[in-house]
């Protein structure tokens, strides 16, 4: 993944990146969940939802898996689930 | 089912420790209208909540006050990592420190433990929007003093993030109320509990 | 004073009872109440509709993807106002 100077992003901009796709994500679902017909919603969802699972399996072939789901992206002999920095560490989040 | 993403839904970065203050925002961990409450409140409810949009709701919130539980920790754990006992009892965090260390418990600012008595789930759907509306009023209030009190931006920072949540969960559980209202007859809408009677 | 003139409650009120009340202002229970079609004793939150929203970097910043419900503290320390 690059950013818009066509350099690998660091991992704090990848992550960030993850966050704000994520939150989008989460405030439109919740928006849908009371308003499940509204079609706008739904295409605004499908969007950020196509853009958050391919920056998290970028994010896991770079540094490390943030979901279960993405541990075989990062494919080596070691269980990388288990690596640190955890969200509330230093360095984390 | 729960599965975990291994961030915060948004970013605690606090250098500078302060026990005193790290006192008072465990409220929201433990205390009565913290996230620990509101998350335990909307799971609990949704079991037998008879409309879907409203169970989906309940779920959802009740997932993302989780990861606001989270955040809440994170801010504690570094306003207090690697205090000597010097700092810690110049700050009055011995009383805590006494009992957890440096390790995080579920309990209000008043030192008064976590307990299922801080919420309700009553089994009738308007009883438990009220319920889950005044929740997050309550929470909504205590960030506010929060801030008040907090000089640090970088711990208002969160805060902040965390108090428009409730703003915005209010908003839906609002409109979940108007859905179970669409549900019911108007003329009177006591008449029966939809969730029990049948 | 308009106040009396208008939805003046203090006639009705003497006529009825047959002693003085308090005259009263404009009540807030006027037929120009928004909500006055619905029914009593329930409370009623305004449906939101999906307008224009943030982009996902100040969505973040604000704690909210919906401008409308973006509604910042901008209290201080301890004094009434």
């Amino acid at each position: 993944m690059n950013n818009q100077m066509n350099e690998p992003m660091s991992r704090k901009e990848m992550l960030n990146m993850i966050d704000e796709i994520s939150f989008s994500l989460i405030d439109t679902q919740l928006y849908l969940d009371t308003h499940p017909c509204d079609t706008d919603a739904i295409a605004y969802f499908e969007e950020c939802s196509r853009i958050r699972n391919q920056a998290l399996r970028d994010y896991a072939n770079c540094f490390g898996p943030l979901t279960i789901d993405t541990v075989t992206s990062a494919c080596n002999d070691r269980w990388s689930w288990v690596n640190e920095p955890w969200p509330w560490q230093e360095g984390g989040c | 089912m729960w599965n975990y993403e291994k961030r915060l839904q948004y970013p605690v970065k606090i250098t500078q420790t302060n026990p005193k203050i790290a006192k008072v925002i465990i409220s929201q961990f433990g205390g009565p209208d913290g996230e620990l409450a509101a998350s335990m409140r909307y799971l609990a409810q949704r079991y037998t909540m008879p409309y879907k949009e409203v169970t989906a709701l309940l779920t959802d919130i009740g997932t993302e006050e989780l990861a606001h539980m989270e955040m809440v920790c994170a801010i504690v754990h570094q306003l207090t990592r690697d205090l000597t006992p010097e700092e810690i009892e110049k700050a009055g965090f011995a009383d805590y420190y006494v009992d957890h260390t440096l390790a995080l418990w579920p309990q209000a600012a008043s030192g008064a433990p976590w307990t299922a008595t801080y919420l309700q789930s009553k089994g009738d759907p308007i009883t438990d929007l009220h319920e889950d509306l005044a929740a997050e009023q309550k929470a909504r209030t205590t960030y506010d003093n929060i801030l008040r009190l907090v000089k640090d931006p970088e711990v208002c920072d969160p805060i902040r993030f965390l108090r428009q949540r409730e703003i915005v969960h209010y908003q839906r559980f609002g409109e979940c109320l108007r859905i179970v209202q669409d549900n019911l007859d108007a003329k009177n809408f006591y008449a029966f509990n939809p969730e029990f009677d049948k | 004073m308009s106040n009396y003139h208008s939805n003046n409650m203090y006639q009705q009120q003497s006529n009825q009872r047959g002693y003085m009340q308090q005259p009263v202002t404009r009540p807030r229970y006027s037929s120009n109440d928004p909500l006055e079609d619905m029914a009593l004793a329930m409370a009623y939150v305004p449906w939101q509709t999906w307008q224009q929203i943030y982009e996902p970097c100040p969505a973040l910043q604000r704690g909210t993807i919906f401008k409308e419900l973006d509604k910042p503290f901008l209290g201080r320390g301890g004094r009434n106002r």
